[in-house]
C-alpha cells in the first residue's frame, strides 16, 4: 500500500538532499517522483534554486525571505507575545547571506513576514497543498494509505537548517493532523580533524540537538505563540524519530570525502523510503520500538553495488554539450549542410557589401511612398509644372523649398516624418541576415563578422556621403541644396526636347541625396548600437543585436565548457560537472561499489558516445538537438535575460540526457550476476552497511527486529546474492522475507540497508564533547570585538531550553 | 568659291573665311540633327541618369559626324585626284586649312566633351 509521503527539505542541504533523492527516483522510474510524494524545499538564500533531472524538476521552491528583519523582529515581538528567543536587530543585520550561520535568524525567516511575503503562512500553504496533492492522488486507489507520512531533512550546521527543525516538526503536526509518522533525517558535521575555523558549525549542530533533546523529554512543552495566532502548548516531540548521518563511518573507516557524497547517501536513502522500502522499515521499527530498540534517535548505513548508468550519461551528455558549444564558438571554422569550411573574414566582408546595398536599396524604397502618395510621381509632376512655367517664383526658389529642411510641408518633412520606416527597414535586414547566418552555420563568431561587416559597410557608406558633402545637420543640407538647385537651371536641354526627363532626373537626383542626408542620423545610431551598444534600436519585429551581445556570449558559453576559467566560484560548468562525476566516481570513501561490463567507466563512456553518434545520425552536433526548430537567436537572447549559464547548461545536459536515454546508448547491467562473479569485493562491500554514517560511543549489537535487507530488481536474484554470502561465510543479511526487498524497476544497483537506533546524541556522540566547547565557548581571535560570549552562545540557540 | 565643298586651291583670305564659316555652320547643324535623331535612339527606356546618358549621346554624335566628315574627306580626295595633293606645299594647306580646322576642332571637341562626362561621373560626384 502506498504511503501519501511528504519530504520537506530545509535550507541548502535539503534541496541537495532532494535532488539526490529526485535524480535517484528519475533514474529508476523516468519521472521525477511517484504521484503520493511531494517535495518541498525551504529557503532562506534567494539565488539558490532547485536543479531538475532531463524532465524537469518536481522540487516545490518555498522562498523565506529575511529581508527588512529589523522590522520583522518588531512585528513578531508585539504578535507573537514576545518570544524570548528572538534575535537582537543589531545581531541580524550583520547576519549575511542567508541566516548568516545564526539559527534564531534561521527560525525568524519561517516566522516573520516582510514586502515579499508572509513567510509562515507561505510555509504553511506549502505544506497544506502537497498534503492536499498527496491524499488526492487518485480517490478510487484504495492502495493509498489513509494517513500520509513526512520526512524532514537538512542539515543542522547552518543558520536555516537548525534554526527551523523543530518548528517544522510542530508545524506538521499542525497542519497534518493525522500524519502517520513525522521522520527527520538531519545531517551532522562529521568527527572534527580540527574545530578551529568551524566553530559557528559544530556549535550550531550541538545547540541544535540540545534543544531537540529538550523537547523529546516527556516533562518538556514546545510553548509558542505563532505568528498565525495559534497558541501552541504541545507535549509531543516533534519527531517519532530523528536520523542523524554524518561523512564518518561507525567502524572508524575513512569518512565520505565530499559533502556531495553524504547528500547522496541521505538522497539515496530518501529515494528508497518512497520507493517502497519505507513500509518494510516502519513494520520493523514498530516491533523495534515495541522492544526498546529504536527510542527516538535512529541513524543508518547504506552500501551498493552500481552501474552507474546514470553518471555516464551524463558524462556524455556533457561531453555531447561541450562538442556543440565549441561548434558554436569555433573562431576559425564553422559547419555548413555537415561539411566543416574555414570561416573567410573576407568573404564575410564583400557579401555583405553587396547585402547592404541591397539594404540602402529598400530602406531608401520605402521612402518614396508616404500615406499611399508616391512621391516620385508627384516630383515629376512637378518638373513638368516648372519646365511649363506653372511656379510662382524662380524655379531655383521652387526647388529649393521642396527639399529645405525649413518647411514642414515639403518632401523633406514627409521623408523626416517617414524616417521610423526606413530604419525598420535597415534593422530588420540586418538582423535577417545575422540571423540566417546563426542558423545556418550555428557559429557565434560567424553571425558576429556578418553583423561587423555589415556595420563596417555602413561606415564606408557613411564615409562615402560625407566625401560628395553630405551630413546630417540641416544647415549643411540647405547650403547643398541651394547648389544643386542652382544645377537644375542651368544646360536644361531644352533645344533637344529633354528638358523635362533631365529636371525630373535632377529632382529625383536631390530627392536620394535628401534621403542620405535624412538616413545618415540613423545608420550613425545603427553603429553606435551595433558597436558601443548605447542606443537600443528596434526594427518592427526583433531588437538590433549587438556586438557586446555576441562577446558576452561567446565568453560566457567558453566558461561554460571550461575553455577560459572565467567563472564565479560555485558556478556551474560542464568542465567542473565533468569533473565531479570523474571524482564520485573515483571517491572510494563512498559505501558505493561501481561496476561496469567493460571494467572501467571511460570504456562505458566511450562505447555510449559511439552508439549515441551512430544512432543520431553523424558525429557533428547541432543545436537543434537541443532546441529543435526553435530560433538560435531568439533562444540566446531569451537565456542571456535568465540566469544564463544555469540554463544553457541544464536545458544541453537535459536535452542530451534524454536523447543517450532515448536512443538506448547505454545498455542495463545485470548487479546480481556481477556479485555472484565478484562474490569477495562484493561482500566487502555489503559489509560498509553494517557500520551507519555515525561515530557512536556505543555498540550497537543487531537486532531482528531493526529493519537490515537487500535491495534489488527481483527477489530471485536477491537470494542468489545471499546465498553466494553464504558460501563465502558471510551471514549479516539475512536471506528471510524481512531480508529482502524487491523493487522490480531498481535497475543497475543493489543496495544494502542497515538501521540503527537506541542512542542518545547528546551523551553518545564521539565527539560531543568538541561539539559543546564550540557552543559555549566564543573562539579566540575573532575579527568581530563585538561578540561576547553570552552574544556567541545566543547565536547558536534558537529555542528557550535552558 | 563655286565649289566650296571639293575645291582644295587657295584663292583669297576672304573665300578661306566664307568657307570657314560655311563649314562651321553646316558642322554645327549636322551635329545638332544627329544629336537630335540619337536623343530619340539612344538610352530612351533609361529614365535614370538622364543628363549623363544625354553627355554620352552627344558623344556618340561626334563620332558618328566624324565618320560622315571622315566620308567627305575621302570623296574630296578621290574627286581632286592624288596628284592635286601637294602635301609639301605651305599654300596647299591654305586651301584645307577649312577641312583641317573642323577634323582638329571634332577631335579635340570629343576630347573636352569626354573629359567634361568623366568629371560628371567620377566618384565623387553625386550622379
Amino acid at each position: 500500500m502506498a504511503t501519501p509521503t511528504i519530504i520537506i527539505g530545509i535550507g541548502t542541504s535539503g534541496l541537495y538532499t532532494l535532488e539526490n533523492a529526485q535524480r535517484f527516483y528519475y533514474e529508476t522510474y523516468k519521472t521525477n517522483k511517484p504521484k503520493n510524494v511531494e517535495f518541498i524545499y525551504i529557503e532562506t538564500n534567494e539565488s539558490n534554486r532547485p536543479v531538475g533531472t532531463p524532465i524537469g524538476n518536481d522540487i516545490t521552491r518555498v522562498y523565506i525571505s529575511l529581508d527588512n528583519m529589523a522590522e520583522m523582529i518588531a512585528e513578531l515581538k508585539t504578535s507573537c507575545n514576545n518570544p524570548s528567543w528572538l534575535p537582537e536587530s543589531r545581531v541580524v543585520l550583520a547576519a549575511g547571506l542567508g541566516a548568516g550561520g545564526i539559527r534564531s535568524c534561521g527560525r525568524l525567516a519561517m516566522w516573520g513576514r516582510n514586502q515579499k511575503g508572509d513567510n509562515f503562512g507561505n510555509v504553511i500553504n506549502a505544506i497544506t497543498n502537497a498534503y492536499a496533492k498527496v491524499m488526492h492522488v487518485n480517490n478510487n486507489d484504495t492502495n493509498l494509505a489513509a494517513q500520509p507520512t513526512v520526512f524532514v531533512t537538512g542539515s543542522l550546521t547552518g543558520g536555516t537548517g537548525a534554526g527551523v527543525f523543530i518548528d517544522m516538526g510542530y508545524l506538521v503536526r499542525h497542519i497534518i493532523k493525522n500524519a502517520k509518522d513525522i521522520y527527520g533525517l538531519f545531517l551532522l558535521p562529521q568527527e572534527p580533524k580540527v574545530i578551529r575555523g568551524f566553530e559557528v558549525m559544530y556549535g550550531n549542530a550541538y545547540g541544535a540537538i540540545k534543544d531537540l533533546e529538550h523537547y523529546n523529554k516527556v516533562e518538556n512543552n514546545y510553548k509558542e505563540k505563532w505568528p498565525n495566532g495559534f497558541t501552541k502548548d504541545l507535549e509531543a516531540p516533534p519527531y517519532e524519530l530523528v536520523q542523524f548521518i554524518s561523512q564518518d563511518y561507525q567502524d572508524g573507516a575513512p569518512a565520505i570525502s565530499t559533502l556531495s557524497g553524504l547528500y547522496k547517501m541521505a538522497g539515496l536513502y530518501l529515494f528508497l523510503n518512497i520507493a517502497g522500502i519505507y513500509e518494510k522499515r516502519r513494520e520493523r521499527l514498530v516491533d523495534a520500538a515495541g522492544n526498546s530498540l529504536i527510542g527516538k534517535y535512529g541513524t543508518f548505513g547504506l552500501s551498493a553495488i552500481q552501474f552507474p548508468k546514470d553518471q555516464i550519461q551524463e558524462f556524455v551528455s556533457s561531453q555531447l554539450s561541450i562538442e556543440l558549444l565549441h561548434r558554436l564558438t569555433d573562431s576559425a571554422e564553422y559547419y555548413l549542410n555537415g561539411q566543416k569550411r574555414p570561416i573567410s573574414r573576407a568573404s564575410i566582408k564583400q557579401n555583405m557589401a553587396v547585402m547592404f546595398d541591397g539594404i540602402l536599396e529598400s530602406a531608401f524604397a520605402t521612402l518614396n511612398t508616404v500615406e499611399a502618395r508616391d512621391l516620385l510621381v508627384s516630383i515629376d509632376k512637378d518638373a513638368t509644372r516648372i519646365n511649363k512655367g506653372e511656379i510662382k517664383g524662380s524655379p531655383v526658389e521652387f526647388i529649393i523649398g521642396m527639399f529645405t529642411s525649413t518647411r514642414n510641408d515639403n518632401y523633406h518633412a514627409m521623408v523626416n516624418n517617414n524616417i521610423k520606416s526606413a530604419l525598420n527597414v535597415f534593422v530588420d535586414n540586418i538582423y535577417q541576415q545575422v540571423d540566417n547566418a546563426m542558423q545556418s552555420t550555428e557559429n557565434l563568431y560567424y553571425a558576429k563578422y556578418v553583423l561587423e561587416d555589415i556595420v563596417e559597410s555602413i561606415e564606408r557608406t557613411l564615409s562615402y556621403w560625407k566625401s560628395i558633402g553630405l551630413s546630417s545637420q540641416t544647415q549643411n543640407w540647405d547650403n547643398e541644396l541651394r547648389k544643386l538647385a542652382i544645377g537644375c537651371t542651368k544646360n536644361t536641354y531644352k533645344s533637344v526636347f529633354e528638358h523635362d526627363a533631365v529636371l525630373k532626373d535632377r529632382l529625383n537626383t536631390i530627392f536620394e541625396l535628401m534621403k542620405m542626408h535624412l538616413s545618415i542620423r540613423v545608420l550613425i545610431d545603427i553603429c553606435k548600437h551595433v558597436r558601443e551598444g548605447k542606443i537600443k534600436l528596434e526594427g518592427s519585429n526583433h531588437e538590433l543585436p549587438k556586438l557586446q551581445f555576441f562577446d558576452e556570449l561567446i565568453k560566457k558559453l567558453n566558461a561554460l565548457t571550461g575553455r577560459t576559467d572565467e567563472l564565479e566560484n560555485g558556478s556551474i560548468s560542464f568542465a567542473r560537472r565533468l569533473n565531479d562525476i570523474k571524482g564520485d566516481i573515483n571517491d572510494t570513501t563512498l559505501p558505493i561499489l561501481r561496476v561496469y561490463p567493460s571494467n572501467s567507466f571511460s570504456k562505458e563512456c566511450e562505447k555510449a558516445k559511439e552508439t549515441y553518434t551512430q544512432r543520431s545520425g553523424g558525429n557533428v552536433r547541432s543545436i537543434t538537438e537541443v532546441i529543435q526548430q526553435q530560433n538560435i537567436l531568439n533562444y540566446l537572447k531569451q537565456k542571456q535575460s535568465g540566469k544564463f549559464n544555469e540554463e544553457i547548461y541544464l536545458d544541453f545536459l537535459k536535452a542530451f540526457r534524454l536523447k543517450v536515454d532515448t536512443l538506448n546508448c547505454i545498455e542495463d547491467f545485470n548487479i546480481a550476476s556481477y556479485i555472484r562473479n565478484s562474490t569477495e569485493e562484493s561482500i566487502r562491500t555489503a559489509r560498509k552497511a553494517t557500520s551507519p554514517f555515525l561515530k557512536i560511543n556505543r555498540v550497537f549489537t543487531p537486532s531482528p527486529y531493526l529493519p537490515r535487507f537487500v535491495v534489488g530488481d527481483d527477489s530471485n536474484e536477491i537470494t542468489d546474492v545471499l546465498t553466494a554470502f553464504r558460501n563465502q561465510n558471510y551471514n549479516d543479511f539475512p536471506d528471510t522475507i524481512d531480508g529482502k526487498k524487491e523493487l522490480t524497476d531498481l535497475k543497475n544497483i543493489v543496495v544494502f540497508y542497515d538501521e540503527k537506533g537506541n542512542y542518545i546524541p547528546i551523551t553518545d556522540l564521539s565527539y560531543i564533547n568538541l561539539m559543546k566547547d564550540a557552543y559555549t565557548n566564543v573562539p579566540s581571535g575573532l575579527a568581530d570585538e563585538n561578540i561576547t560570549s553570552e552574544r556567541w552562545k545566543n547565536n547558536r540557540s534558537a529555542y528557550t531550553t535552558n | 568659291m563655286e565649289n566650296i565643298f571639293f575645291d582644295t586651291n587657295y584663292t583669297s583670305l576672304t573665300d578661306m573665311l566664307i568657307k570657314v564659316i560655311a563649314f562651321l555652320l553646316i558642322s554645327g547643324l549636322l551635329l545638332f540633327v544627329i544629336y537630335l535623331m540619337l536623343t530619340k535612339l539612344l538610352f530612351r527606356k533609361n529614365k535614370h541618369r538622364k543628363e549623363i546618358n544625354l553627355r554620352l549621346v552627344f558623344l556618340w554624335t561626334i563620332f558618328a559626324y566624324f565618320i560622315l566628315f571622315n566620308v567627305y574627306i575621302f570623296v574630296l580626295f578621290y574627286r581632286n585626284g592624288i596628284d592635286s595633293l601637294h602635301w609639301t606645299n605651305a599654300k596647299f594647306y591654305l586651301g584645307i586649312i577649312v577641312q583641317l580646322t573642323i577634323y582638329i576642332g571634332l577631335l579635340a571637341y570629343f576630347f573636352i566633351k569626354r573629359l567634361s562626362l568623366k568629371k560628371i561621373i567620377n566618384e565623387k560626384s553625386i550622379n
